[in-house]
């Protein structure tokens, strides 16, 4: 008998605010937290905004120096566990209890201040190299909450955030863990915006809306998602609230870059949920404005031809592109979705590209009938496809 | 997705090939002469200047020469861990049998690394900080993000697979292999692409110094005067496959994994716990998933770095485990041969451990003279001849990351009238 894995907490910590309940009222509320760039000087650059955090208050929810003067990316992911945590009402974390980060760039910041050191000649610093590493937000939180269980760093783009699910939960099937953290996160820096700027993936110049005539690239975000998961039985066992259950997921490859892949994987992520298209009320969508989003388009036209359109919606437009971050949080939203019954706007978005046609993407919140299942989505820039679907447990 | 644990399958996990590149050379041969002659492969480093550390030395891969012929990539557009990668693969492809048609059914790449691309990030962020940013090259920047070397192995090897990347720090090889085990045990895939990979670079050399963890001499693990690892690159790469599907199309069976754990110090970033009791509760986890007990395991394949910490701890961890058991398992490191390998180290070590239990000896634990009141363990002096049926692997990593898999030497399935027909 296969006992699913559920979700039982959520922390966030986002451009548009700190804690589940600030951050679905934001995207509800139709905010963005894409702003003029704070971090360095943006002259060189046609995109000059980004969905910076500002102004966290670590103070808040750690007290140790150690963990003070860690990177932004190791204090955003101690900052959502914590939030996960205490929402999961988990009183002890044992040697039971797993941890698995999704991270793309990891602590960029240090990592360039340590190269600064090598080449300048300064000089190498212990500090600065232990917290570069790319599993420094998974050991920082380790150590950090006493997690015994493995802790992970899985690295990829976007899709990494699903894997992270995914790997989740086969962390509890085989039993290796009773309890798994879950979590993405990212931070902002110039190496990172810079690099894609010079790719030609930035917005230049105007708002960042996936869906619109006029898109024409993303803007970076950052930030951390974390959510806490359990057996189905053990978390009815003892009470827990169950925002959703993770029913089934599929990553690959799009090696030509066919649309033919993503529905592959959508089909196949739908098939191992026991989930048919008609039961999915709301799609969590990938797109970000570069030029792989026809990838799910084409997919959830195939897939979802028979079945009445679900609504699709974006929170890249609200919270910026942070890869394995943004998609952690499209499970927030996606979960939310289901709980509060309501569908967040997209914002930004005034006329819808061609591409999109047909599809259902609300641009006001729209109080919908009950969801049963959502999908989330996401596509590396690389080629990588990947789609989640969750559940509403039946009360 | 796996949808079952082990008790509802009982599907075997094995070895049907395996790609080794490290200091002894490239492929399991050269990897096996080392291995058996006891000679280290360290030297002085040649790849940056090292004038300035405390330690000078490493187990560079020397005279490397990338000569597969590519289908898809441009070679001189890779970066060393890719070229390193898709070597090892090819020698693993080959011995699985898959050299002439490629493996068609969909699979999982599940690869251990720390750095990922850093030979490549390191050449972007001297660019940018001698020259400024608009002197660097932005491909640099996706070369150095440690999915794309696998996204090469796929791409070039035209792959129905999915990439995982683990980036445990030391750990991440032998968790690549457990995390592939469980994959296939639970009857989730047929087969997968595991191992682990990383590159000699200054940003690793310059951080280990700057912790004081690289010996300016030899690295001894378990010896008293040890002070100290050394750093090596490399890469390891197993195809494993469940039993059946590796008899049913004839393929040669190489070694077989039976059991794996894992778990965390939640101590110190850079040191392990002192007492051993993470690296031992992933040893205990990994004997009570292969169904074994502490008197069957004959041989300890060691993390054993070197430094004073992890061998203290592990030591502590080896005997708190097998109890009475310790002093008769023989226990070696290969790192003072070919240098600690970080996200490579487990994929090559469970190599050698299966190389070493197909060819009867043991590994010697090099470097070793004065033995240790404080890690008291039955260290290998010298490569010796032995039969041995069932050993285990040890990876231990920064962040507190443990990992322990269990190997066993393969033996074609005795009982009658059961599927495994030759």
């Amino acid at each position: 008998m296969i006992d699913p894995s559920v979700i039982t907490g959520i922390g966030v910590v986002s451009p548009i605010g700190i804690g589940k309940k600030v951050f679905w009222n934001a995207l509800i509320r139709k905010t963005s937290g894409i702003k003029e760039i704070t971090k360095f000087d943006t002259t060189p650059y046609l995109c000059r905004r980004a969905a910076e955090i500002t102004g966290f208050p670590f103070e808040d929810f750690i007290t140790g120096q150690r963990f003070r003067r860690a990177a932004d990316i190791s204090r955003y992911a101690i900052g959502a566990v914590t939030l996960a945590i205490e929402d999961a009402g988990l009183k002890e974390l044992n040697n039971r209890t797993s941890l698995i980060m999704g991270i793309t760039h990891g602590a960029m910041n240090m990592s360039r201040e340590f190269h600064r050191g090598l080449v300048s000649g300064d000089g190498a610093s212990p500090m600065l190299f232990s917290d570069s590493v790319l599993n420094a937000p998974a050991g920082n939180v380790s150590v950090c909450f006493g997690i015994k269980g493995a802790s992970h760093t899985l690295v990829g783009g976007g899709p990494i955030g699903i894997r992270a699910i995914g790997f989740a939960s086969d962390l509890l099937t085989t039993k290796r863990a009773d309890i798994v953290i879950v979590g993405g996160a990212e931070e902002f820096d110039e190496v990172v915006h810079h690099s894609y700027s010079r790719f030609g993936y930035l917005c230049k110049g105007n708002e960042l809306s996936p869906f619109d005539i006029n898109r024409n690239g993303f803007v970076m975000g950052e930030g951390a998602g974390v959510l806490v998961l359990e057996r189905k039985k053990d978390a009815l066992k003892r009470g827990a609230r169950i925002y959703a259950e993770v029913s089934g997921w599929d990553v690959g490859f799009s090696l030509n870059r066919s649309d033919e892949a993503m529905a592959k994987i959508m089909g196949k992520t739908l098939d191992k949920g026991g989930v048919e298209p008609d039961l999915i009320g709301y799609i969590s969508s990938g797109a970000n404005g570069s030029s792989l989003d026809y990838l799910e388009t084409g997919a959830i036209k195939k897939l979802f031809k028979k079945a009445p359109a679900p609504f699709i919606g974006s929170i890249k437009p609200d919270i910026g592109e942070a890869f394995s971050a943004t998609t952690i949080l499209q499970a927030v939203s996606a979960s939310l979705v289901m709980e509060s019954r309501m569908i967040p706007p997209n914002i930004n978005l005034s006329t819808t590209h061609p591409e999109w046609h047909g599809l259902s993407i609300p641009i006001e919140v729209v109080k919908a009938p009950p969801i049963k299942a959502v999908m989330v989505n996401s596509i590396g820039i690389e080629g990588t496809c990947a789609s989640l679907v969750m559940k509403r447990l039946e009360v | 997705m796996i949808r079952q644990g082990k008790e509802a399958t009982r599907r075997r996990v094995v070895i049907t090939g395996m790609g080794i590149v490290t200091a002894f050379g490239a492929g399991k041969t050269e990897n096996l002469n080392g291995l058996k002659n006891g000679t280290g492969a360290i030297g002085k480093i040649n790849s940056f200047d090292v004038s300035q550390y405390r330690g000078k030395t490493g187990g560079e891969i020397r005279d490397f020469v990338f000569n597969l012929s590519l289908k898809t990539l441009r070679p001189s557009r890779l970066d060393r861990a890719s070229k390193l990668l898709l070597t090892a693969f090819a020698e693993a492809s080959f011995e699985a049998g898959f050299a002439d048609n490629g493996i068609k059914e969909e699979t999982i790449v599940v690869l251990g690394t720390t750095l990922g691309g850093m030979a490549s990030g390191e050449r972007f962020y001297r660019d940018w900080l001698k020259k400024g940013f608009n002197k660097t090259k932005p491909s640099l920047l996706l070369d150095y993000l440690a999915h794309y070397q696998g996204m090469h192995l796929i791409e070039e090897n035209n792959l129905d697979a999915e990439v995982i990347i683990i980036s445990n720090a030391c750990a991440s090889g032998t968790n690549a292999i457990g995390y592939a085990f469980d994959r296939i045990r639970s009857g989730d895939v047929d087969i997968a692409i595991a191992g682990g990979y990383d590159t000699m670079c200054e940003f690793t050399f310059a951080g280990f110094n700057s912790l004081m963890a690289v010996t300016p001499d030899l690295c001894r693990p378990f010896d008293r005067n040890r002070d100290g690892l050394i750093l090596g690159e490399g890469v390891g790469i197993i195809i494993m496959e469940d039993l059946e599907h590796a008899l049913s199309r004839k393929a040669k069976t190489v070694g077989e994994i039976t059991g794996y754990g894992e778990s965390s110090d939640a101590f110190h970033m850079t040191r392990p716990d002192p007492d051993g009791s993470g690296a031992a509760l992933a040893m205990e986890r990994a004997l009570e998933d292969a169904d074994i007990k502490p008197r069957d395991v004959e041989y300890i394949n060691a993390h054993g770095t070197g430094t004073p910490y992890n061998d203290l701890s592990e030591a502590k961890a080896i005997n708190s485990v097998f109890g009475k058991h310790a002093m008769d398992i023989p226990v070696s490191s290969i790192k003072p041969m070919i240098g600690h390998l970080l996200g490579g180290a487990g994929a090559v070590e469970a190599i050698a451990t299966t190389l070493a239990m197909n060819n009867r000896f043991l590994p010697m634990n090099l470097n070793y003279e004065i033995s240790d009141p404080e890690c008291p363990v039955n260290v290998v002096t010298c490569a010796a001849q032995r039969d041995v049926r069932t050993a285990i692997s040890n990876s231990f990593g920064f962040g507190g990351a443990n990992a322990t898999v269990v190997m066993q030497k393969f033996e074609v399935p005795k009982v009658k009238n059961s599927s495994f027909q030759l």
